[in-house]
């Protein structure tokens, strides 16, 4: 069965490398991070344990390499059902831990030994911890016998024939000359002598599977031929009676021959005969499926015994390729198939991947960007009606209405979805209202039946009124809670609740309604957190206490608290020169709690941030404590003005810059939030943060510094401290220059006044040469 | 002074006699057998060396682990001398720690060298192909200087692709002897409007003055194969390479509606790929014209050299494509 599902992959190849890339753009990652989707493929299932049906369901991803099965592994898939049987057939005599221990994890010399010892009880090889096995005291030990006498033959077999091989090994496989080959055919040949001593079908049959699967090997890597293991199996096909595993698992043997040899028509009614009538198989089935032409596949239909045969190949062809074909075709044959439940599953769940909006980030990037312009087509945020194909919609809902298929409640309930999506409120609730009538107690069908109520109650309101806010605010209480939910089930109230947040936000913007707006998507508004009043009134209503249940849902959605609204506001002041009303704020909820990272009264020769923050701190500031000192120190200069205090307010308003070391002072929640930097664009392409008016023009001023470094310099007479007020000033006509002069081409270095100063006038200094040493760009102007 | 006179005369040997070149193939199959047809065709394009793909190294669960091991059949091989080449998805190098790298590499080498083995083949050549990134760079590169030495004094050789030559600085030149420059797959694959993305003009122009000044020498790998694009709803559904143009010109399910483009006329099962009712098709082939003009193309900016000219890839479905005339004149535009 691993040479078949082998068959799948595609060989890799410089070729290969390119598939990949184009995966990106036509289906993987982005896309299935994008892609939202409500619909459960798991209401399908009757019993939550039932596996067998996921593997099969529509997924987005669609690798080209690796284990696109999870974690199936066709090896050890039976390993239960094996144990299962065996204890049937044991009719409880032997312990199953006992049989498990025999089967899997016994050693075949261990095997041996108990052979030979339940032959001849001197046996004088014999352990002593195996003679007390349960197996040596049954009744009928010719039972027994035969089952060691078959698990030491199966264990032999496995080494050609199901070997979990090492990936790394390379093995001689031509010829019968080869080891390996000459040992299956000494297996073979002794499977024709076991074969004539087991009692029981029940382990007769269980020869007939090895001997087809090493007839299979022995086709498939030496010399042997495929027709020889159909062969076999059609001459003893009598023999599979018990075990419907053991049937299908040889059967599954017979198909990959048929397909090797290319006789597809044949090889596919197996796969769906196997399909069908052993689900653990279902999987690797429909991993096999595969018709090569129209032709072949509709040979494999005439070949079929049955209707209901005929049903399985459209099956696994809607699966493979076109569910509404498939399900028209099942439908026509018998409308209360269940094989066409999963094809409706998956018909819907191909569908919400065009009937729904996606969540894509840069598009939510982009309008923050811009702002929301939801009478905008690129802005919009809707389900799209035209992602449902006519003919698909009308298949569902004729089938649905005819109300003769064997599980109502799936039709019921994806005819109201489509409905819903195309915006026919009366008619989608009618369906639902018929399928909440056939859900009975099922939490998952009642689950999505209140998804579905929600995306009701989102979508059709065209202006939202308290009253369609107040009904939608236990449902947000609802959509928050996760407890024992599986992670599917919990994303699609994940996204049920992104869905509800990004169509209110555009329609609060449609009615006027921009702080609302706001509070559902945060970046909606273009310019919301460089506005005052709209801050103000942000922070007013958070700090609301009459707020109606729907708005305390909004407040529990709305990322920021008063204090970040807080922060920011206080940020602003300062850098506008109003440490007061800065300090006001700061004082609020916290809001200047945060400690920066270096000292900001520190200057260097050279920024470097990484040193201040490492350096030890004597002193930590907080925002609100960085404010207050530099409060107290332009008290103090009006006062009484003095070198060293001009000096240290300079670097205080150096450090509050892009350049400095306290970048902390500018970042807040509102900046740092997600990906949108608000304060942070140092070198954006768009020039906007260049011009007076540009939000983050502040960050890069430095003409408050440089007019304290200029004061410093002209209140003393020390040469050196001239010289070192004078080259900070020139940092600042340096920065200046490359921010706001340089028209954004990065032109090469160019001096300013102040640094045709320190040359011509304080050569001398001690500082001068400092300068030389730490300063390239300085250098580079004296040189 | 004598001596001085002897060296410039060698020199002057050697700068007129002909670039030494080799025509060869890439064999990209999982099971290595030549056709008759195949055979008379390397015979007299006198093809004594064949890229072949021993194994791809991809990622399952987390692990890099062979996939598509190659089967060749001892017989076969005889006259030939095999280039191994070792596909490595760029999510095996992105995803392996630094301290893996050794193993991987003695891994690796053990694999080929196995392979070697069983096809009687010693090869003074191997080749790694991997479309590396800026996250798999340099894991990838120390790999290659470990298998490097691994393998001395065998030489090293890895194949380019257009963006790597072009943007050198950015991807960085890898740590081999030689580099095998990948002549195609240049265009937008991803859009039916689209030129040609195998090859066109247009995109090589973009290409082709980067590789006068690559760092390292380099052989041609130049397409002689074809696939059909399958779009659904303007996306890419599945790239087809075993299907021809005849098979679409047949066909009665598809029409044509463009020089290369066949729609699907009713839903059908079509060479085992599945075409629903409005799906397209789109052929991307290299005609011998076109083969030509590539090759005189870039010739221009390839200075003459030893170096193999080699084909992607070895099929018999190439046999109708191309004649032996075909393919030696293309070889005979870089002499």
């Amino acid at each position: 069965m691993k040479t078949l599902a082998r068959l799948l992959i595609v060989s890799a190849s410089l070729l290969g490398a390119y598939l990949i890339i184009l995966a990106c753009a036509g289906g993987d990652w982005d896309e299935e991070v994008a892609k939202i989707s409500f619909f459960s493929q798991k209401m399908l299932i009757d019993k939550p344990a039932d596996t067998t049906f996921t593997p099969l369901f529509r997924r987005i991803t669609q690798p080209f390499y690796g284990n696109q099965l999870g974690d199936y592994n066709n090896i050890r898939l039976f390993t239960d059902k094996n144990l299962e049987e065996w204890t049937a057939h044991f009719q409880g005599e032997l312990p199953a831990s006992e049989i498990r221990w025999i089967l899997y994890q016994s050693t075949l010399e261990e095997i041996d030994h108990m052979i030979l010892y339940s032959k001849d009880n001197n046996y004088g090889k014999m352990p002593g911890k195996l003679k007390g096995k349960v197996l040596f005291r049954l009744k009928d030990q010719a039972k027994a016998r035969e089952f060691l006498y078959y698990t030491g033959f199966a264990r032999r077999c496995e080494k050609v024939a199901a070997a979990e091989t090492n990936e790394w090994g390379y093995y001689d496989d031509q010829g019968a000359s080869n080891e390996d080959g000459k040992y299956l055919a000494d297996l073979l040949q002794a499977a024709g002598k076991m074969m004539e001593t087991p009692k029981s079908d029940f382990v007769k049959e269980r020869y007939r599977f090895q001997i087809i699967r090493l007839l299979y090997q022995q086709a498939n890597q030496y010399a042997g031929s495929y027709q020889e293991c159909i062969r076999y199996f059609e001459n003893c096909q009598s023999d599979f009676k018990v075990s419907n595993q053991m049937r299908y698992r040889a059967l599954g043997y017979v198909a990959a021959a048929y397909r090797k040899l290319e006789k597809f028509a044949e090889a596919n009614l197996l796969y769906a005969r196997i399909y069908d009538n052993c689900p653990e198989m279902r999987t690797v089935a429909q991993f096999s499926f595969r018709p090569m032409e129209e032709a072949d596949f509709r040979q494999s239909l005439s070949l079929a015994k049955n209707a209901r045969e005929k049903a399985a190949l459209w099956h696994l062809l809607g699966i493979y390729g076109d569910e509404l074909r498939a399900m028209k075709e099942i439908y026509a044959i018998d409308p209360a198939s269940d094989l066409l439940n999963l094809l409706l599953v998956r018909n819907v769940s191909k569908l919400e991947e065009k009937m729904l909006p996606e969540n894509d980030f840069w598009y939510d990037y982009l309008r923050w960007d811009n702002g929301v312009n939801p009478d905008n087509e690129g802005h919009r945020y809707q389900m799209n009606p035209q992602g449902i194909e006519r003919e698909n919609f009308d298949f569902i809902k004729k089938a649905t209405d005819a109300n003769n298929t064997d599980k109502p409640f799936l039709w019921n309930f994806s005819t109201g979805y489509l409905c819903l999506v195309k915006g026919d409120f009366p008619t989608s609730r009618a369906y639902f209202s018929k399928a909440r009538s056939q859900a009975g107690q099922d939490q998952l069908k009642l689950d999505q039946l209140r998804i579905m109520d929600i995306l009701t109650r989102i979508t059709e309101p065209k202006t939202i009124t308290p009253a369609v806010e107040t009904a939608l605010a236990a449902d947000y209480q609802w959509l928050n809670e996760n407890e024992g939910l599986e992670y599917e089930e919990q994303m699609k109230k994940e996204e049920a609740k992104t869905f509800l947040f990004k169509t209110f936000s555009q329609k609060y913007l449609r009615q006027g309604d921009t702080l609302k707006a706001v509070l559902c998507v945060p970046y909606c508004v273009e310019g919301f957190y460089y506005d005052d009043a709209k801050l103000a009134a942000m922070a007013a209503w958070l700090l609301r206490e009459d707020k109606s249940p729907f708005e305390r849902a909004l407040q529990d959605h709305y990322p920021f608290k008063p204090k970040d609204i807080y922060e920011v506001q206080a940020i602003r002041l300062a850098y506008r020169g109003d440490i007061d009303g800065a300090i006001a704020k700061f004082d609020q909820y916290g809001a200047g709690e945060t400690v920066l990272l270096g000292n900001p009264f520190n200057i260097h020769i050279n920024d470097c941030h990484d040193c201040d923050h490492e350096a030890k701190q004597w002193r930590k500031f907080t925002k609100l404590d960085f404010m207050r000192e530099v409060k107290l120190m332009e008290g103090i200069v009006a006062q009484k003005p003095s070198t060293s205090d001009y000096f240290l307010l300079a670097n205080a308003y150096y450090n509050m810059t892009y350049f400095g070391n306290a970048r902390v002072f500018y970042s807040s929640a509102i900046s740092d939030y997600d990906t949108h930097g608000l304060f942070y664009f140092p070198f954006s392409e768009n020039a906007d943060w260049q011009t007076a008016n540009g939000y983050n023009r502040f960050i890069f001023d430095c003409s408050k510094a440089e007019k304290y470094y200029l004061l410093a310099a002209n209140s003393t007479d020390d040469r050196e401290m001239k010289a070192k007020c004078l080259f900070m000033a020139a940092k600042c006509e340096q920065n200046d220059f490359f921010c706001f002069k340089d028209a954004g081409d990065r032109r090469d270095f160019k001096a300013g006044k102040y640094f045709k100063m320190l040359k011509s006038d304080y050569r001398d200094t001690k500082y001068y040469k400092e300068i030389l040493k730490e300063c390239g760009y300085f250098r580079k102007f004296n040189t | 002074m004598l001596r001085l006179f002897l060296f410039s005369c060698c020199c002057l040997l050697l700068s007129c006699a002909a670039p030494e070149l080799e025509t060869s193939f890439y064999y990209w199959k999982a099971g290595f057998h030549l056709s008759d047809g195949e055979k008379n065709l390397l015979d007299k394009l006198e093809t004594r060396t064949i890229y072949v793909k021993y194994f791809d190294l991809v990622l399952k669960d987390g692990n890099p682990v062979p996939e598509a091991v190659i089967r060749i059949d001892s017989h076969e091989t005889g006259n030939f001398a095999m280039i191994p080449v070792v596909y490595i998805t760029n999510e095996t190098m992105k995803s392996i720690a630094g301290d893996e790298i050794g193993q991987l590499a003695q891994r690796i080498a053990k694999l080929v060298r196995d392979i070697n083995r069983h096809a009687g083949q010693e090869p003074g050549e191997w080749q790694i192909d991997c479309d590396w990134s800026d996250q798999s760079r340099e894991s990838y590169f120390t790999l290659l200087e470990l298998l490097k030495k691994e393998i001395a004094p065998a030489t090293l050789s890895a194949t380019i692709r257009l963006h790597q030559v072009k943007y050198q600085k950015r991807t960085g030149v890898p740590p081999v002897d030689r580099g095998m420059l990948m002549h195609y797959n240049m265009g937008k694959l991803g859009e039916p409007e689209a030129p040609n993305s195998i090859y066109n003009h247009e995109d090589a122009e973009n290409y082709l003055r980067y590789t006068d000044n690559y760092p390292l020498p380099l052989d041609l790998a130049l397409p002689v194969f074809s696939w059909a694009v399958h779009f659904r709803d303007g996306a890419i559904k599945a790239l087809n390479s075993k299907h021809l143009r005849a098979g679409y010109e047949k066909s009665p399910y598809f029409r044509k509606i463009a020089p290369d483009l066949y729609l699907a006329d009713s839903s059908v099962i079509f060479r085992g790929d599945y075409f629903q009712k409005g799906d397209l098709a789109k052929m991307e082939e290299v005609s011998p014209a076109l083969l030509l003009e590539a090759a005189q193309k870039i010739a221009r900016h390839l200075p003459a050299d030893d170096r193999k000219i080699a084909f992607f890839d070895l099929d018999s479905t190439i046999l109708n494509s191309y004649s032996y005339e075909n393919l030696s004149q293309v070889v005979d535009c870089f002499r």
